[in-house]
């Protein structure tokens, strides 16, 4: 009998289909069509089906540090646990003070340098956390490159220019941003300029320079988040793995899992950032090296074009919520967001149709920065790589790829005047 | 042009990029773009129309090329910020060469008294640095100097308190957007403040053109080109009559004002809250030139009885002479004169956040407007018959004639005014909303609404007292009206990742009950664009915008940028 049932026992062991192993990836692994399986769970869908494709082939890789380590030393402290909470629209609120969306000037390190994943504002407090991690570096200037990747390769390559500061105490806004496209020539010299205050319910102001009427316009102040920007595949709302951005209160969202997926990593050992004579940091490949090299521009690389290839992915603790835009003309449906636990970093946004049917699949490869002296040192991101699974057609953004200076709260490297609607005439034509 | 086309796409490079760039810090850069576009009538031009077209005649088919040079040289030691920005243009019509015969054939063009083939090459073709200046911004200071454009105020096609920067109506819709503003040398200085008062910002911004260098109000027109207006066509057999438009004009030298007054400006912006408030002052030149019959330039004439029997046996043998053997080689010179027009205005724009709509309006007053008085063969003969002394010496023609019955001359209405330049106020007045809205019509994006009323009301308006400079179709004198009001519509969005950008704009004019319906498609797919615009007027009466009836076309071009 028990001979029985040991022959039993293999005999169910050997019916078992090979693929049902667990899912499980080693360093080293090297995952494509053949044995995507290993990576089944530990990435959302739309990664499976690249890899499925033959679009995307991972290298499973294995952190040598621990990416938190690196983050500014005031992203390494708990002092704000319990200080802030969400409240109503969506909006941060200081229990110490009182004051609502407080001014990041005010704000040290992450409010929510722990997020407990049973509170159900815990979705917006990744974002928060996002945001605020995101005015730390402020201000700011980078030189981007847009690219637009279809199947047979590079199709636009757009060059922008982008400043984005906060505002000292005494003026009237708290952030202000402008963006002007270099080349090509059809969308030369489009510039904007955007004066927004922290609380997503204040309305702020919005111009653009329209090269064909020679004219500044005044724009609608929200963004149309989900709408496509000059031709590209990228919304404004995919630079992060949220919902609306502009319109923060009509989001909504929900936590879904705690769990562990492959997180792209820039390859190679953490860099990637100078500090100039002037005291400013660069993190541009151009002065700082840690180039992301693109599939077409990458010898040897089958892929689809898009993907960015010097990337290792690291197991890495996530945390995934689901969210909705309140807006009916929201053209995005559910939105799915996997965000790094410790860094408080995005690495996919699922979007899709009103239908709910998978859009587009968007991730974000992780960079770990630090100056040669080490004075200087974050976790940072480059992407958004936006794929339309519909089109068949991507737009990677290499973000602070030939520079991307941080001033690091040096207000006199920063002309104020130009986020103003007199100052911003500098950069008509 | 199809083969150039495709020659082109096998040669040039599918990716839109920049030509030319820093790659290492993004500090300059080479871009530009190349079209090439034709544009065809798609009606008869009236009878009255100086030349005439046909539906399906090729009236431009002009190439453009724009290359665009920017570099940002940074801070110069701590401050200032420099940059320098230069924009080539060159561009040939060769309409001019190929086209239909009224523009291509000399022998042609004379039988409607258009003899300019050197006007034609000069003007045909051009290579200019269209955009030139440097930008020194110093703390809140920024100043422009160069060849530049100024736009200000609101409204997105008539304009108002926009008058800095004449336009350039040479060639209709062939004219690219980018090159419709005539840029002009200037130095532009815009000083920024912060927190003044209740404004959280307030913007002083001033600009000088110095007449000594400036001398441009527009682009020259080439003679007898499509876009000249009805105005009457002078041909080879309207000259038996002396009296006719067609004679008239041939003893007519039309030349240009002098363009050499100092043109400034100063607007004072300010921000409070969601508001935009300017208030502008400017000098600029008149748009529209009033053709004045120079009687100063006018050589007295002495008539001898030999004389005197020549002109009349001229008159009896061969009228077509009459003017000749009146006036010998001298022509009544008539001066295309501009003058400085003083604009006194204001704009506003306003974000209306809970219906995420922007309300725009602007207002100006302009000073002293030359308009173009109906001249007649009566004023005509009190002013030169004065210079023209009978025999004897004591009595002039112009005494001779005094209240003599001229019969149907005198009803004639000349296309040039005499004695002093008639001058008005007249103030312009428009508001605009711009809204985005969801439709059915496109899932993925918004459609941009754009409203606007845009009016103008002449100060001490006679009845009758100013006249288009054209004619309505029937050769009818139009005369301008005290009011006007525009209602402009304007709906874009884009389809297929702004692959398909359609626009719709219609202009409604009440008087003379004019529509104007414009629709358009750009294609944009990589580096190249296709380019389809539509203009089809609706209008009986030829006042206003309805002259357009007579100029319904079709615009198709491709570019490359790159």
């Amino acid at each position: 009998m028990k001979s029985t049932a040991k022959l039993l026992s293999f005999l169910v062991f050997m019916m078992m289909p090979v693929h049902s192993v667990h899912a499980d990836v080693l360093p080293g692994d090297l995952i494509n069509e053949s044995n995507v399986q290993k990576i089944e769970g530990l990435v959302p869908d739309f990664v499976l089906e690249w890899v499925k494709k033959g679009d995307l082939t991972m290298k499973i890789g294995e952190l040598a540090y621990e990416p938190a380590d690196f983050l500014p030393p005031e992203f390494k402290v708990k002092s704000n646990v319990g200080r802030y909470k969400v409240v109503e629209n969506n909006v941060l609120k200081d229990s110490k003070t009182g004051e609502l969306s407080p001014n990041p000037r005010t704000v040290k390190g992450w409010p929510f340098p722990v997020i407990d994943a049973n509170d159900p504002t815990a979705p917006l407090q990744f974002l928060h956390n996002f945001n605020y991690k995101e005015y730390a570096r402020f201000p700011l200037t980078t030189r981007d490159f847009w690219l637009v990747i279809n199947r047979k390769g590079l199709e636009d390559k757009y060059n922008i220019r982008i400043q984005k500061t906060l505002f000292p105490e005494g003026y009237e806004y708290e952030q202000g941003e402008v963006s002007v496209f270099d080349a090509p020539f059809q969308v030369a010299n489009i510039a904007n300029m955007s004066c927004n205050f922290m609380d997503p319910v204040r309305t702020g102001i919005r111009y653009v320079y329209a090269p064909q009427l020679r004219r500044v316009k005044r724009l609608s102040y929200r963004l149309a988040g989900s709408e496509e920007t000059l031709g590209t595949d990228f919304a404004p709302d995919d630079c992060w793995a949220g919902g609306p951005k502009t319109a923060f209160d009509e989001g909504s969202y929900k936590m879904l899992r705690e769990q562990v997926a492959l997180v792209p990593y820039l390859a190679g050992s953490p860099g990637g950032a100078v500090i100039n004579e002037n005291g400013e940091i660069d993190t541009g490949f151009a002065k700082a090296g840690n180039r992301a090299y693109v599939g077409y521009e990458t010898d040897g690389w089958e892929g689809a074009p898009w993907h960015i290839t010097n990337v290792i992915w690291a197991k890495r603790p996530v945390y995934v919520f689901e969210g909705r835009s309140e807006n009916k003309n929201y053209r995005y449906g559910p939105f799915e967001c996997w965000w790094e636990k410790g860094t408080f970093t995005h690495v996919y946004k699922r979007d899709t149709d009103i239908n709910g049917t998978l859009w587009k699949g968007v991730y974000y490869v992780h960079r770990v920065m630090e100056s040669g002296d080490g004075g200087f040192r974050d976790v940072d991101f480059i992407g958004p790589i936006v794929v339309d699974m519909k089109s068949d057609r991507a737009t990677t953004i290499v973000a602070n790829c030939m520079e991307g200076l941080y001033y690091t709260r040096n207000y006199s490297k920063v002309n104020l005047k130009h986020f103003t609607r007199s100052g911003f005439v500098t950069f008509t034509k | 042009m199809t083969l150039q086309i495709v020659l082109l796409g096998c040669l040039l490079p599918s990716v839109c990029e920049a030509l030319l760039s820093d790659k290492k810090n993004g500090t300059w850069n080479l871009i530009g773009k190349i079209k090439a576009q034709a544009t065809f009538r798609t009606i008869d031009t009236p009878d009255n129309n100086p030349i005439p077209i046909e539906a399906g005649d090729l009236i431009n088919q002009r190439t453009l090329l724009l290359i665009e040079f920017r570099h940002d040289l940074g801070q110069i030691l701590a401050q200032p910020e420099i940059d320098y920005y230069l924009q080539l243009r060159a561009f040939y019509d060769s309409v001019w060469d190929i086209g239909p015969d009224v523009f291509s054939d000399d022998d042609t063009r004379r039988q409607y008294l258009f003899d300019n083939r050197d006007q034609i090459n000069d003007l045909k073709w051009d290579v200019d640095l269209f955009l030139a200046f440097i930008d020194i911004t110093y703390g809140p200071l920024f100043t422009r100097s160069g060849r530049q454009i100024i736009s200000w105020g609101e409204m997105s096609t008539k304009r108002i308190l926009d008058g800095t920067n004449p336009l350039d109506t040479t060639a209709s819709l062939a004219v690219d957007l980018l090159e419709r503003m005539v840029p002009l040398a200037m130095v532009r200085t815009t000083l920024t403040f912060d927190n003044v008062g209740p404004f959280s910002s307030v913007g002083v911004d001033g600009y000088y053109v110095p007449g000594s260098i400036e001398n441009k109000n527009g682009e020259e027109l080439i003679d007898g080109s499509a876009v000249y207006p009805p105005i009457g066509r002078n041909t080879v057999e309207e000259l038996q009559n002396p009296f006719s438009l067609s004679s008239l004009m041939q003893i007519v030298d039309q030349v240009p004002d002098d363009i050499d007054s100092d043109r400034y400006g100063v607007k004072l912006n300010m921000m409070l809250g969601f508001l935009e408030l300017n208030l502008a002052y400017y000098r600029a030149y008149s748009d529209v030139p009033v053709p004045f019959l120079d009687i100063d330039a006018f050589q007295p004439i002495y008539l001898t009885w030999p004389h005197i029997g020549r002109i009349l046996g001229t008159l009896i043998t061969d009228p077509s002479n009459f003017w000749n053997a009146f006036l010998g080689d001298q022509k009544l010179r008539v001066v295309l004169t501009y003058d400085t027009v003083d604009v006194y205005g204001g704009s506003f724009n306003y974000y209306v956040a809970p219906i995420d709509t922007v309300l725009r309006g602007e207002m100006a007053l302009y000073k002293d407007v030359p308009k173009i008085k109906p001249g007649s063969i009566a004023d005509l003969v009190t002013e030169l018959g004065g210079k023209v002394y009978l025999p004897g010496g004591n009595l002039t023609l112009g005494d001779l004639l005094s209240g003599v019955d001229l019969g149907g001359l005198a009803d004639m209405t000349l296309p040039f005014s005499s004695g002093t330049i008639a001058t008005f106020d007249v103030l312009k007045y428009g508001i605009g909303i711009d809204k985005n809205i969801v439709t059915p019509l496109n899932r993925k994006k918004e459609f941009m609404l754009i409203f606007e009323y845009v009016g103008s009301k002449i100060f001490a308006y006679e009845e009758n007292s100013i006249i288009y400079p054209w004619q309505g179709p029937n050769g009818e004198t139009l005369y301008e009206p005290e009011y006007t009001h525009d209602f402009i519509f304007i709906a874009r969005t884009d389809y297929f990742k702004g692959q398909l950008v359609p626009q719709f704009t219609t202009f409604y004019e009440v008087v003379p009950r004019a529509l104007v319906l414009i629709p358009a498609v750009t294609v944009f797919k990589g580096p190249w664009q296709f380019e389809c615009t539509y203009m089809h007027t609706f209008s009986k009466s030829y006042e206003q915008e309805g002259f357009l009836a007579s100029r319904n076309e079709l615009t198709i071009g491709f570019a490359y940028n790159f």
